[in-house]
């Protein structure tokens, strides 16, 4: 048996501290397979659906359906203010990852729900939601105007609630007559899927604090021209949202690049499933109509 | 606070007894210029040879001994490019002798050999030091045209971030981390064209020293490192100045005496109009609008022989009018502007006072119009600040620094969408410090700089107190070892993005956002093992905590509290630089070698786990070669080689397909740990030939040709996916791919 020297042990053991920091212990992870739930209770609407999935490796075509996980047991739970079940809604399997509402259950504003999907493998995935309380429009200021005058769409909402914290919103337009009217310039294209993608957009994360409320406790939304692909007829449904849907939208709205994120930089989509990955969310709704006439010098 | 007092007591511990010791010795002192300019050296050494009493010349050009002994000596004065001069003096006890040097630059010398030792650069090459010349910034090849930040970027311990990036990541900190100073005064968006360049032009500037850390307590408000740059004073004895062609930007510069001072006046303009024009009608995206310029002036008066009083001036903005599509039009201006006066008083043969008035502006005021719908930002910072600083000797052993530092700190910030504010934001907030520190030589082997800081930001209501120490010990004449420790604390952020600084937005502490601080330990040798020749080894460990950084995950900023638009986390970074460098000859440059490790966390973000930040760069080595071929042809180059860019790879997806806001799958990502993955390793090579000639007898002419990326190795910026395909395609999006540019200089 070799011996080693003193000195060399001691100049083996600095080398090793030299090397030690080298080695990267801050490996990347390999994929792994999770289930993902989606579902969204809005307030004042009968409970409808849940679809549940696994993801796909980055690699491979995704379609929902080749990734649909049917055979599952799916129920949501309407809770009470202890967090103890109350109501139980059983989601029935349709087949490709969709499950139907076995009952007619109205989502009802400012109560909690619990999601819980057992699937086929015996996994476990738990989530969490409290419903936005109702709001509606209050007055409609202004319905109709010709594109980028100088009148904007204009309406007065009352003010929904959510425990703890401002109300935060997102907007969705839906076009309602996209056969008869052309799309805005912004978003004018011939692109057939494009155009349907237009048909119904939505905005960013929007929160209260960004308006002044009014001494009627309503506050006034003037309608970005922004927000609006086609002419004619269209429909603004204002969401109120609960804390897993702004927490999923705001961190995916910046996934592939935010103001302040280098280029390249990815981050995770934050979603608060037990088990998995997803959406269990909850909005509050109020809708109304307006119709924007294109400008005389259109030229398309 | 026990450990605190000790600490200052040891500050001064020493200088009253010396100081009853040191009556009837003599003492001398005086400014160190270059004699064919009349500039004041920053850093130059005077040294009593075959004694241990010497000084470095301060950021003024002033040096001062004090405690000589009486007799015949011979005072060496050297500067690192300029000839040696030594000179016979003789005292008597009690004399106070007021000697001024001009020193020889050494391209006026070309015979005489210039040996420069370890000792006689001591304060320039102090642990984490290191001085960037202007031969360095303007004779390396640079990308497109020269760049102080892009020559700074080549020291060990320096990344860049990308090759569009001027961005300074000093030892694993982020670009906020480094204290930016033009004549004493912030600069807070030191960025040209978003980013790719810096704002100090090269023709302007006199000296620019770089703290990479354990920085010294006269500087202070960063966590990380400090660029200290000065501008020319002008030249003293005759008119002249620089006239310079580029690619990108053309420059003119103009000194000369005026009176009992100087003058200088630079100006940089970009001259990319003609190319924009020509590309314009062949290429989508071309800007409508695009320049930038900056003014540089500083003016200096000699009062008397105790009095001197300069004005600094700077002004740069850029600006683009960009139409991205018919519907989406854009417009941004961005820049800083930046006053300094000062005063300089020789109150005594001992005491060296400077007073300095300066303000700093920044700006920027992006515009959108997005399909009718516009976007506005009004973004300023707005600094006025008074400073005075003080060198005192007490005694033949001690130097004393002592400062004090007041400023009014104005932060503006208005969003306005579709004509209604949507962000209303104002803070006030005074800054003020004081400092104290003592550099002492108990023994010609050993150097002691103990030193504290006290900083105020009224703004959260926030006092700090950092202490700082470095100790050199000269194991022999040519081999000095040094150790460095400081507290550091920062009561600013920046939000800012890597690839485009234009839109930079600065925040501040407030009550429930406290400053980040953090200790940064190094030790290190610095080595010449033969004339001209240096090798230095420096290891550095620093903590950061209480880091604050706007959310990224904001959903916006309207209802919340101030505090709740941050995250807070922490963070550390160590490393080890080795440098080995031939500082003269007809072949010199370096070789630096980087090993260094950086890591940030944030609660609840990356399942609470330590990520590397996208510039944490393992191994990283710089080679500067210069060859003096002949007296009109200089040939560089530089290659560097770096560990791959972090970034995060993405493992999976999945996406919404019910959503009740969007008639599209809302895509979604599922990604691994946080910058896992690394790109694959950067290299580059650059080359540059300088050709030196005369122009009509009128000026001396320099035409530079460079090649950026001579084999056009295609280094990978970031990779992009593109969700219209499924699967998705990744591309790559490149670095810079081979760029020649030529560059035409005169000096009249």
């Amino acid at each position: 048996m070799i011996r080693l020297r003193y000195s060399t042990s001691l100049l083996m053991f600095f080398i090793g501290i030299l090397i030690l920091p080298g080695c990267e212990f801050y490996p990347q992870d390999e994929y792994e397979e999770q289930y993902f739930v989606e579902s969204f209770l809005t307030a004042g609407e009968t409970i409808d659906e849940v679809l549940l999935s696994t993801t796909a490796p980055f690699e491979e075509e995704y379609k929902f359906e080749d990734f649909a996980v049917s055979g599952a047991e799916i129920a949501i739970f309407e809770l009470n203010d202890a967090g103890s079940r109350v109501r139980t809604i059983p989601m029935v399997d349709q087949g490709n990852g969709v499950y139907k509402a076995g009952v007619d259950v109205t989502a009802r504003p400012l109560h909690n729900y619990e999601l819980e999907v057992i699937t086929p493998e015996d996994d476990t995935l738990r989530a969490f939601t409290t419903v936005p309380d109702t709001f509606s429009v209050a007055r409609v200021v202004r319905d109709e105007t010709v594109f980028q005058s100088d009148e904007q769409i204009e309406v007065d909402l009352t003010l929904s609630e959510y425990p703890g914290r401002q109300n935060i919103y997102i907007f969705s337009t839906l076009a309602l007559d996209t056969a008869n009217y052309p799309m805005t310039p912004l978003y004018h294209t011939d692109d057939k899927e494009q155009r349907d993608i237009a048909k119904q957009i939505r905005s960013n994360i929007v929160t209260e604090g960004n308006y002044d409320i009014n001494d009627d406790n309503t506050l006034t939304l003037t309608y970005p021209w922004l927000a609006v692909a086609w002419f004619g007829p269209n429909r603004v449904t204002v969401y109120a949202i609960d804390d897993n849907t702004y927490d999923f939208f705001r961190s995916q709205d910046i996934q592939l690049g935010g103001n302040t994120q280098a280029p390249g930089q990815i981050e995770n989509v934050i979603t608060h499933v037990e088990g998995g990955t997803g959406l269990f969310g909850a909005t509050a709704g109020a809708s109304f109509n307006f119709y924007i006439s294109p400008p005389a010098d259109l030229n398309y | 606070m026990k450990f605190l007092l000790i600490f200052l007591a040891f500050i001064v511990a020493g200088i009253l007894p010396a100081q009853a010791s040191s009556k009837n010795q003599a003492s001398i002192n005086g400014y160190i210029t270059d004699e064919s300019t009349g500039e004041t050296l920053i850093g130059a050494t005077v040294l009593i040879k075959d004694t241990d009493f010497g000084a470095t010349t301060n950021t003024s050009g002033y040096y001062q001994i004090r405690g000589v002994p009486s007799g015949t000596f011979t005072l060496r004065v050297s500067y690192m490019g300029y000839a040696t001069l030594e000179q016979e003096i003789t005292l008597e006890a009690g004399d106070e002798l007021r000697l001024d040097i001009s020193l020889i630059p050494r391209g006026l010398e070309l015979d005489e050999l210039v040996v420069v030792s370890e000792r006689e650069q001591e304060e320039r090459r102090n642990i984490g030091r290191r001085n960037i010349s202007t031969d360095l910034i303007t004779q390396s090849p640079g990308v497109l045209q020269d760049d102080v930040f892009r020559s700074i970027q080549l020291l060990p311990g320096i990344a860049a971030a990308s090759d569009f990036s001027s961005g300074l990541y000093i030892r694993g900190g982020s670009p906020d981390q480094t204290l930016i100073q033009l004549d004493q005064t912030t600069v807070y968006n030191p960025t040209h064209f978003f980013g790719f360049f810096s704002t100090f032009n090269p023709d302007a500037i006199k000296d620019v020293q770089v703290y990479k850390g354990t920085y010294p307590a006269e500087y202070g408000g960063r966590l990380g490192s400090v660029v200290d740059i000065y501008n020319k004073d002008g030249n003293r004895n005759e008119h002249g100045g620089v006239l310079s062609l580029g690619m990108l930007s053309s420059r003119v510069m103009t000194e000369g005496p005026v009176g009992n001072g100087s003058y200088m006046v630079a100006y940089r303009r970009s001259t990319l109009e003609p190319v924009l024009a020509v590309l314009r009608n062949q290429v989508e995206g071309v800007p409508d609008s695009f320049y930038f310029y900056d003014l540089n002036a500083k003016f200096n008066y000699e009062l008397d022989d105790h009095n001197r009083v300069s004005t600094a001036f700077y002004a740069g903005t850029d600006d683009v009018v960009l139409p991205f599509e018919e519907e989406l039009n854009f417009d941004l201006r961005y820049g800083n502007q930046t006053f300094s006066t000062s005063w300089t008083h020789i109150a005594s043969s001992n005491l060296f006072a400077n007073f300095r008035l300066t303000g700093s502006r920044y700006f920027n005021y992006p515009f959108a119009d997005i399909g009718g719908t516009e976007f506005e930002r009004d973004n300023r910072v707005n600094e006025l600040s008074l400073r005075a600083d003080f060198d005192w000797l007490p005694a033949p052993r001690h130097e004393l620094n002592a400062g004090i530092w007041g400023a009014r700190l104005n932060f503006t910030l208005n969003d306005t969408f579709d004509d209604a504010p949507i962000l209303e934001s104002t803070i006030n907030s005074w800054y003020t410090a004081a400092y104290l520190q003592n550099i002492w030589r108990p023994t010609p082997q050993w150097r002691i700089n103990a030193g504290i800081r006290g900083e105020y930001f009224s703004r959260g209501d926030h006092w700090r107190l950092g202490p700082r120490l470095t100790t050199d010990y000269y194991l022999t004449e040519n081999l000095r070892l040094q150790a460095g420790y400081g507290r550091y604390y920062q009561f600013l952020t920046l939000v800012t993005n890597e690839a485009f600084s234009g839109f930079d937005v600065w925040l501040t502490t407030d009550n429930n956002v406290p400053p980040a601080y953090g200790d940064q330990f190094a030790a290190g040798f610095k080595y010449e093992p033969f004339d001209n020749w240096e090798v230095e080894l420096e290891g550095y460990y620093r903590t950061m905590n209480d880091l604050f950084e706007l959310d990224p995950f904001q959903g916006g900023t309207g209802g919340f509290e101030y505090h709740e638009l941050f995250r807070f986390g922490k963070g550390y970074a160590y490393g080890i630089e080795a440098l080995v460098e031939r500082s003269a000859g007809s072949v010199n440059g370096f070789i630096g070698y980087t090993y260094g490790k950086t890591r940030r966390k944030f609660p609840e973000f990356n399942q609470d786990r330590f990520f590397p930040p996208r510039y944490d760069r393992r191994h990283d080595i710089t080679a500067l070669v210069n060859y003096e071929l002949s007296n009109s042809w200089q040939l560089s180059s530089t290659f560097t080689y770096q560990t791959g860019q972090a970034f995060t790879k993405p493992t999976g997806r999945t996406g919404l397909v019910n959503s009740p806001f969007q008639n599209t799958r809302t895509n979604t990502l599922i990604v691994g740990r946080v910058n896992a993955s690394r790109m694959p390793a950067y290299n580059r090579l650059d080359i540059s030939a300088i050709r030196r000639g005369n122009f009509f007898d009128w000026a001396d002419s320099e035409l530079q040709l460079q090649i950026i990326n001579v084999y056009s190795r295609r280094n990978i910026w970031f990779y992009s996916y593109d969700f219209e395909e499924n699967p998705p395609e990744v591309q790559q999006v490149p670095l810079l791919p081979i760029l020649p540019s030529v560059t035409y200089t005169l000096n009249f």
